[in-house]
């Protein structure tokens, strides 16, 4: 079933200056994508018009079969969950549990499940101890754990994550990741749309879309783009090291399979010593 | 100019039930002319260090000493703090968010201008450190908010750079850049290093350790819980820190397990561990 239908999508800024050239994309019900491009590529207005924060100048946005438009943006939007890079443009409580707490309140929650669920976000992310601290106590980490909890607590269908990673701890970063795939099994309904620069964390989502200058250049998994060398030159793509790895012993003689492992690799290197 | 701490501690918000010791009794030297690293998870006292550093935090007690300026716990001593602020620069996490000239060469100018240049020389130093952080002349009459995030960063720092400091503080500098950002950036530090600026780099990317860095300080708790290489820091058991271990150093340590006979403290980034394969062939 289609999550997210996005068909001839266009939109500038200014009339000179158009950001996203027309295109088009299907992300089925549960699928992990990840939206890689260089700054600049139309990632972040992409997202901002997908969750209706832009208005688009021309195309269609469907989300589950609903389009995208005046009419029904609350009901679009109760399925989507955003958490954008800076956690500080997000934090709206004067405490983390009163943050957490604010998007059940619009939803006219009762207290005792909207304490509970508070709660239950905020250890999930591991931040069940700073439930009364106020954010200027918390460090950017934190913040951003703050933040996909209030994502969390709504339950979306949809979560995207605009770099949300970005400003993560290597631990803070992968506590992230793990979670999100953690929901992913519980919930293999949810579908994942990942803005990254981070291209480790692209190698491990289910496809890859690639934006340049506002158009899609490439909607593939990961081991079909990093193991096409011409594309990666062609769009001065960073690698991830694995596969760095692999194309830089390949110009000194190795030979290796079709997307070798670390161990694969290693194992040649050790055989051949 | 190196950087001497002696018994150092930092608490916030003392005498409230707030208090919090951020900085807990450290001493340490920072090397001259070289880049350090100092890394630790969220809330280990790393960002604190380093704002007083060149006395934005003055010490609860203990000393940081830079040439002959000694910062200590008692403001009225810590006159010269002016000047050893042009020498100490620091250039905060997203940096961006402090642009707020009309122009790109104002907003770079406008440190210059508060220590007392005028209008004509700060502009024409503007445009130097411009050039060196790679923005040539188009960019000198934008206005900076219309400039992508990588070159508001550049801009950021060259506002710093036009300062001439001696030592170079920088919190985060690749965060939220792309990976084409981030390596501008890099090597922006590279060359000012190489050009003899004293580099301290506060990271959560451990490559930028491995890649880019002489020495590496890890805080743990307020502490210090290891100075040395970034080399000798990821081959020691790292596992109480939170510290990733880049992908490069970990093969490294696979292969010398199977006796691949490499020079692991020599290794900083791919092509090193690449050219002594080759010349093992």
């Amino acid at each position: 079933m289609k999550c997210i239908e996005v068909k001839d999508l266009t939109y500038s800024y200014d009339e000179n200056t158009p950001v996203l050239k027309g295109i088009s994309f299907d992300i089925d019900v549960g699928e992990y994508v990840s939206i890689v491009g260089h700054n600049g590529c139309g990632k972040s207005t992409l997202c901002k018009l997908l969750i209706g924060l832009l208005e688009k100048n021309s195309g269609s946005i469907v989300i589950k079969g609903q389009e995208l438009n005046q009419e029904n943006l609350t009901s679009i939007r109760n399925k989507i969950a955003t958490v954008f890079q800076n956690p500080d443009n997000q934090f709206i409580g004067a405490t983390v549990e009163d943050d957490i707490a604010f998007s059940l309140e619009n939803m006219n929650t009762p207290l005792n499940e909207m304490t509970q669920k508070v709660k239950e976000a905020a250890s999930k992310v591991g931040m069940i101890d700073y439930l009364t601290k106020e954010p200027s106590y918390l460090s950017g980490g934190q913040k951003q754990r703050v933040a996909i909890a209030d994502a969390l607590v709504r339950e979306p269908e949809i979560l995207i994550l605009d770099e949300a990673t970005s400003m993560l701890d290597p631990s803070g970063k992968k506590e992230i990741l793990d979670l999100i795939s953690q929901m992913r099994k519980e919930n293999p309904s949810l579908t994942v749309i990942s803005i990254t620069h981070d291209i480790e964390e692209s190698y491990n989502s289910d496809r890859i879309i690639l934006l340049d200058e506002g158009n899609l250049v490439l909607s593939c998994s990961p081991s079909e783009l990093f193991d096409n060398r011409e594309l990666i030159k062609k769009y001065n793509l960073t690698v991830p090291f694995v596969v760095e790895l692999k194309y830089k012993l390949e110009e000194i003689g190795y030979k290796f399979d079709q997307n070798p492992s670390l161990e694969e690799i290693g194992e040649k290197l050790w055989q051949s010593k | 100019m190196a950087i001497k701490i002696n018994n150092l501690s930092f608490v916030y918000m003392k005498k409230t039930p707030n208090e919090t010791k951020a900085i807990d009794d450290i001493s340490l030297e920072i090397p001259e002319g070289k880049v350090t690293a100092i890394i630790g998870h969220t809330g280990s006292g790393k960002s604190t260090l380093i704002q007083t550093f060149n006395g934005l935090l003055t010490p609860s007690s203990g000393t940081v000493e830079i040439d002959d300026f000694v910062i200590t716990n008692n403001p009225k001593k810590n006159k010269k703090i002016k000047e050893l602020r042009k020498k100490v620069s620091i250039v905060f996490q997203f940096p961006e968010y402090q642009l707020f000239e009309e122009t790109v060469e104002k907003d770079v100018a406008f440190g210059l201008k508060n220590y007392g240049y005028k209008e004509e020389d700060a502009i024409k130093e503007a445009h130097n450190a411009l050039t060196v952080v790679g923005l040539d002349e188009s960019f000198y009459k934008r206005s900076p908010f219309e400039l992508s995030g990588g070159e508001k960063r550049r801009v950021a720092i060259a506002g710093i750079i036009a300062l001439n400091p001696e030592i170079l503080i920088l919190d985060e500098p690749t965060a939220g850049l792309d990976p084409e950002g981030s390596k501008i950036i890099l090597n922006l530090i590279s060359k000012l290093n190489e050009e003899g600026k004293t580099i301290i780099i506060v990271t959560h990317d451990m490559n930028i350790v491995l890649n880019n860095s002489d020495h590496v300080i890890v805080m743990n708790n307020g502490k210090i819980a290891f100075e040395g290489t970034p080399n000798k820091l990821f081959a020691s058991d790292v596992s109480n820190y939170s510290i990733d271990i880049p992908r490069l150093f970990e093969f490294c340590l696979l292969l010398k397990e199977h006796n691949v006979n490499i020079d692991i403290d020599k290794i900083k980034n791919v092509d090193d561990l690449i050219n002594q394969l080759k010349e093992r062939k």
